[in-house]
């Protein structure tokens, strides 16, 4: 026979509130607070995307060319600036691919020199955008993708492609379409 | 009622209580996981291991996972529950989501239906091929095995005999708790368009009296159902195999040539090591360890000197009719050489094909560094004392030892280099 011994009732309530395993506990006039850092498990990298009601957020990144570029939406760049916050860009279920997948990419114009410092000759632009495929690697627009968006019934998934800065290049030799790599 | 009784648990803490009060538990952040970070299992439905690869991507683009309709209803409820959300329309993700759930349409489908599901929606990848390495097997025994009980192989009799020693007794039978070691690598498979060539030889040229060799460059696609896709069993290393071609060359007259319609990358593999003391031909079961190790630790880029879908030549229209080569000038087409003798000829085969071979090239795009080998660490002698300075250095040197006993490199990892003549 098992003998088990009464557990003593509970504590009157309310209980004191203790902080745990990775938790600091404080207190002040104006009540208790807690602190703790629950991102240990990310990776803080370059362009992370982050979707959700009909928008997309891209944090700061660079195109690293003859000169460093932050990509723009509209004409805010994609981190915000002094005078703009965040900018956002409208994603749409129905830009996608028959899978329901589609990209939030760079697309990077040069200028005919293939430059991305303005020049007499023209301008470039660096750009974010919702595409249908992700990687354009001729002709006068080069597109790289950042991250994956797997559209369902009610949200969007996002898949995170790009974790780095990237480095672009181009070339043109004669008589041919130019090529871009991110690299 | 006061503040501290609505305390309610969130995202990512617990709430206990017991007689000393409540508790409140941050759980502990997890680990990050690189993309391509494999995992694997025994799957008890199908008596075997099986691979989880976290989504990884080529050109932006998810690899699939080919797979059968029974495989994934044996798997049904363990891993891909997005499944029953996916967006119909779609047929191969409305098939997924139908033989999640079940159901009357499950049935109409046949088991031995291929199906090709995204790695991203985590599907099991079934692991068939496993080659032997430690005592039973030929291969060299990494030192992270070793130091768990696998032997590395005997030397054969011959080797001994011939190194002039005695036959040792454990030539014929594993040491004392000996474990068997087994391992399946992973792979990423691109498909491509490959070069190919036929070579015409006319015994006597009219005009010089010497052997004419006709050589012509084609293209050849990759067969309609083949992509980008995961698949398992031994790593070829092409690239070995491509140094090797110089002295494989001489067939290049005999027969025509044509170059493979893929490229491959070593993603990861997955090692499985037996209890130990078990029979040399004990079958796999899940009372085996299972390991992972890694080749790929970033999302990848890949490609090739050609890839235009463009024009037609006038003079070789057949063979252009489809793709053109975008870098690297006229070299398509045929040449036309008189050998002089046949080492010539082949010579001269061997130059254009390696040339231009259409093998693509795959790189890490990092911004512009792909490498993190860290110098080694200086070596110091350890003295008795205090010395701070020595005590770290000593530290230092235990962790490398660490990681040079573990399977995987330490981060941030290592990259794949631009092939910069792609920009050419």
């Amino acid at each position: 026979m098992i003998m088990r011994t009464p557990l003593p009732p509970p504590a009157p309530t309310p209980a004191p509130l203790r902080a745990g395993a990775n938790l600091l506990h404080g207190r002040n006039s104006m009540g208790f607070w807690m602190q703790g850092n629950m991102g240990g498990g990310d990776f803080s990298h370059p362009f992370p995307v982050f979707a959700g009601g009909g928008v997309a957020r891209v944090g700061k990144g660079l195109i690293l060319a003859d000169m460093s570029v932050e990509p723009v939406i509209g004409r805010v760049p994609i981190g915000g600036d002094e005078n703009n916050a965040q900018p956002t860009l409208k994603i749409d279920a129905t830009k996608s691919n028959d899978k329901g997948e589609s990209w939030v990419c760079v697309e990077v114009t040069p200028t005919p020199e293939g430059t991305l410092k303005e020049s007499e000759s023209g301008t470039s632009k660096v750009e974010v955008v919702q595409r249908d495929s992700p990687v354009l690697t001729l002709g006068d627009i080069g597109r790289w993708p950042l991250a994956l968006l797997v559209f369902r019934e009610q949200a969007v998934q996002v898949f995170q492609v790009t974790m780095f800065h990237l480095h672009y290049e181009t070339s043109l030799a004669e008589g041919q379409r130019r090529k871009h790599f991110f690299i | 009622m006061s503040m501290a009784d609505s305390i309610r648990p969130s995202l990512g803490t617990r709430l206990s209580e017991n007689v000393h009060g409540r508790t409140v538990d941050l759980d502990k952040p997890s680990v990050w996981r690189h993309p391509w970070y494999t995992t694997a299992e025994w799957m008890p439905q199908r008596k075997a291991f099986v691979a989880f690869v976290l989504a990884g991507f080529l050109n932006g683009m998810s690899p699939v996972v080919r797979t059968t309709a029974d495989a994934l209803r044996e798997a049904r409820g363990t891993f891909f529950g997005q499944l029953v959300d996916a967006r119909s329309g779609a047929d191969e993700i409305a098939q997924l989501a139908l033989l999640a759930i079940g159901g009357e349409a499950d049935s109409g489908v046949s088991g031995d239906t291929l199906i090709d599901v995204p790695l991203y929606q985590n599907p099991p990848i079934g692991l068939f091929e496993w080659r032997k390495i430690g005592w039973d097997g030929a291969s060299a025994v990494p030192i992270f095995f070793q130091q768990r009980g696998v032997a590395v192989p005997p030397r054969s009799v011959a080797d001994q005999l011939t190194a002039g020693g005695k036959v040792a007794l454990d030539t014929f039978s594993p040491p004392q708790g000996n474990r068997l070691l087994r391992a399946c690598d992973i792979m990423l498979h691109q498909p491509r368009i490959a070069l190919t060539s036929q070579i015409e030889i006319s015994p006597l040229g009219l005009a010089t009296g010497a052997t004419n060799v006709n050589q012509t460059l084609g293209f050849r696609e990759a067969p309609s159902n083949d992509r980008l896709m995961i698949q398992t069993g031994t790593f070829e290393n092409f690239e070995q195999e491509r140094l090797n071609f110089r002295s494989q060359s001489p067939s290049l007259l005999a027969s025509n040539y044509e170059e493979r319609t893929w490229d491959q990358l070593h993603i990861s593999t997955v090692w499985v090591m037996s209890p130990p003391d078990v029979a040399l031909d004990a079958a796999i079961d899940s009372t085996w360890q299972v390991f992972a190790s890694h080749n790929q630790f970033w999302n990848l880029a890949w490609g090739q000197r050609l890839i235009e879908p463009v024009f037609t030549s006038d003079i070789f229209g057949g063979l252009l009719a489809t793709v053109s080569l975008l870098a690297g000038g006229a070299g398509f087409g045929a040449a036309n050489y008189i050998a002089a003798s046949i080492n010539d000829a082949t010579q001269s085969a061997f130059n254009i094909l390696t040339a231009q071979s259409l093998s693509g090239s795959f790189w890490t795009p990092t911004g512009g560094g792909t490498t993190s080998a860290y110098p080694p660490t200086p070596a110091t002698e350890i003295k008795p004392g205090l010395d701070k300075s020595v005590t770290a250095a000593a530290k230092a040197r235990a962790a490398q030892a660490q990681r040079l006993l573990s399977l995987d490199p330490v981060f941030p990892y290592e990259g794949l280099k631009f092939n910069r003549s792609l920009l050419s």
